[in-house]
């Protein structure tokens, strides 16, 4: 979804476009940044005029001033004990301990999926086993088991952010192209050479691709997590202004959570762009 | 002396038919051996034995005398698609055999920068691959390779992306590097005239399966690099017959 998006914007940083087939793309980012604002004014649009002549209770569609409204409020004052960047802090928190955690488990395992008979034949069930199980199923679970600290709400994304860090790992690892490697052990290389100097710099794309996509499953798993015993956090802040019928403070909650997975991905996309220039060109 | 053998080696892809039949060739030190055949004769698979990236089904690959096991650094490969790391600079490709052996950056680059003078790429040392034309980057490629400093050069169709101009410059410099080291070297080409003009043997190879139908001494290289020009040998009749033979053996041949 916000794939394209962050692409169109970001098009003006990409490093010197070579002739080729990539050409035709910068042409069309103008075409996809105008149709991609219109659409999204025309959302907005549509809500403003839907909740102006209260065609729904303000109850269920607060105005677009309202939510603004909110979102100031609570910046400010906060919300259940804690400002809105509190919560945000706490979310953004959960997120990246469990991502730093999920791509130190997840990288050396989908190396072993990618490389070897044996690796594959290990891990594989156990990442097909988890990678189906919705967040809310294995959440009991993980209480029952750890508690409700903080230890599980980072649990419980992290898992969701294992198996497409794996995945995308041994896809890249088996990507890696043979003629390199063959190029790389003509000159000598031996078997741990190969690893750091061919198939670690050729999967790194994919690894890449991997956290980009865990972290999108990461941010979808936020609210499940802080089910649990939160009191704080952009997901506990949204279920308790959803319990008091604060629908405003609702709606702000997802947009800030839409804005900030939004802005990662551009991130993200950004350290693509410096770390693997090359990617997708040879 | 250095000796590259194949003894009757044969080839067949997992369930396929024979690509290689019971096929010998040597390559000496002070050799330069061309291999010519049309697409799908097996050239690539003949060179990819003597690397060691696949081991012959029956018969055996030796390099003086001892059976070749897996790939190494005394038979450096220049690829038909160039195969270079995109994640390295230019100059960092050109000294990746250095790298491996724990060579410091300083002297790496050093050696990288006499490499890629001699292919003609002074300067562009700190491009990334990825902003090199297809015949720079074979030259890259080739850098590469001369720069491990290898026993037996390997190559697959090195020239196959250049223009003409550029090609008959890198001919020629393919001549000097194999007369100053000696590197005994296994060269495969479409180009007849570039088979005659480098080899002190051609090879010709007809397919199904694949074998050495022919097998052509010839001087001219040596006449190049005693000081003849380009054009005055290329036109010399001896040349012209030379050419006109080796192309029927290759047609001969492809029609049976
Ligand atoms: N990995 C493979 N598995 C199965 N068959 C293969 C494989 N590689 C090559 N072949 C087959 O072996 C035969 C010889 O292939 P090879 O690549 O050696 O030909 P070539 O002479 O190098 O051709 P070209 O001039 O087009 O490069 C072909 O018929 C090809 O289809
Ligand atoms: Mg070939």
């Amino acid at each position: 979804m916000s794939l394209d998006l962050a692409e169109a914007a970001l098009a003006p940083s990409r490093p010197a476009e070579r002739a080729g087939p990539t050409k035709a793309a910068p042409r069309n980012r103008p075409v996809v940044a105008i149709t991609a604002a219109l659409t999204i004014a025309s959302l907005v649009l549509a809500w403003a005029i839907a909740s102006h002549f209260q065609l729904v209770s303000a109850l269920f569609l607060p105005s677009p001033v309202a939510v603004g409204k909110a979102f100031v409020t609570v910046a400010r004052d906060g919300f259940v004990d804690a400002t809105l960047w509190q919560h945000l802090a706490a979310s953004l928190g959960r997120v990246f301990a469990a991502l730093v955690g999920a791509t130190l488990i997840a990288v050396p395992i989908g190396f072993a999926i990618g490389s070897s008979a044996v690796g594959r034949g290990t891990f594989d069930p156990i990442i097909e086993f988890l990678r189906p199980i919705p967040p809310l199923a294995y959440l009991p679970l993980v209480i029952i088991w750890f508690g409700i600290g903080e230890p599980s709400k980072i649990l419980i994304i992290g898992i969701a952010m294992l198996a497409p860090i794996v995945i995308s790992t041994a896809t890249g690892v088996k990507g890696v192209d043979a003629d390199r490697l063959n190029a790389a052990r003509s000159l000598g290389a031996t078997r741990r050479q190969l690893l750091r100097h061919v198939i670690l710099p050729g999967s790194l794309p994919a690894i890449l691709t991997g956290i980009r996509i865990a972290l999108g499953a990461g941010w979808s798993t936020l609210v499940a997590a802080e089910l649990v015993a939160a009191s704080r956090g952009l997901g506990f802040m949204i279920q308790s202004a959803a319990q008091f019928l604060v629908t405003d403070v609702v709606l702000m909650g997802i947009l800030v959570i839409a804005a900030v997975a939004f802005a990662l991905e551009a991130v993200l996309r950004w350290i693509e762009r410096r770390l693997v220039p090359w990617a997708g060109k040879s | 002396m250095a000796h590259l053998q194949l003894d009757s080696v044969s080839l067949r892809y997992e369930g396929g038919a024979p690509v290689l039949g019971n096929l010998s060739l040597d390559i000496r030190a002070d050799e330069f051996v061309v291999v010519v055949g049309r697409s799908g004769c097996g050239k690539t698979s003949l060179l990819n034995l003597a690397a060691g990236f696949l081991a012959p089904s029956s018969g055996q690959v030796l390099v003086d005398g001892r059976p070749v096991t897996g790939p190494g650094a005394d038979r450096a490969v220049v690829f038909q698609n160039d195969a270079l790391f995109p994640w390295l600079s230019t100059a960092e490709n050109v000294a990746f055999a250095a790298r491996l052996a724990g060579i410091a950056p300083a002297e790496r680059r050093a050696q990288a920068d006499r490499y890629l003078d001699i292919v003609g790429l002074a300067g562009l040392g700190d491009r990334p691959i990825w902003q090199l034309s297809g015949g720079q980057r074979q030259r890259v490629g080739l850098a590469r390779a001369l720069a491990a400093e290898p026993r037996f050069l390997l190559m697959d169709e090195p020239l196959g992306a250049l223009d003409a101009m550029t090609r008959e410059a890198m001919q020629d410099l393919l001549l000097e590097a194999w007369n100053r080291t000696r590197t005994g070297t296994l060269l495969i080409t479409h180009g007849v005239e570039e088979a005659l003009y480098l080899a002190t043997r051609v090879i010709v190879m007809a397919p199904q399966p694949g074998r050495i139908v022919r097998r052509l001494e010839v001087d001219f290289g040596r006449r190049r690099l005693a000081g003849e020009s380009a054009r005055s040998i290329k036109a010399s009749p001896s040349f012209v017959a030379a050419r006109e033979d080796l192309l029927d053996s290759i047609f001969e041949r492809e029609a049976a």
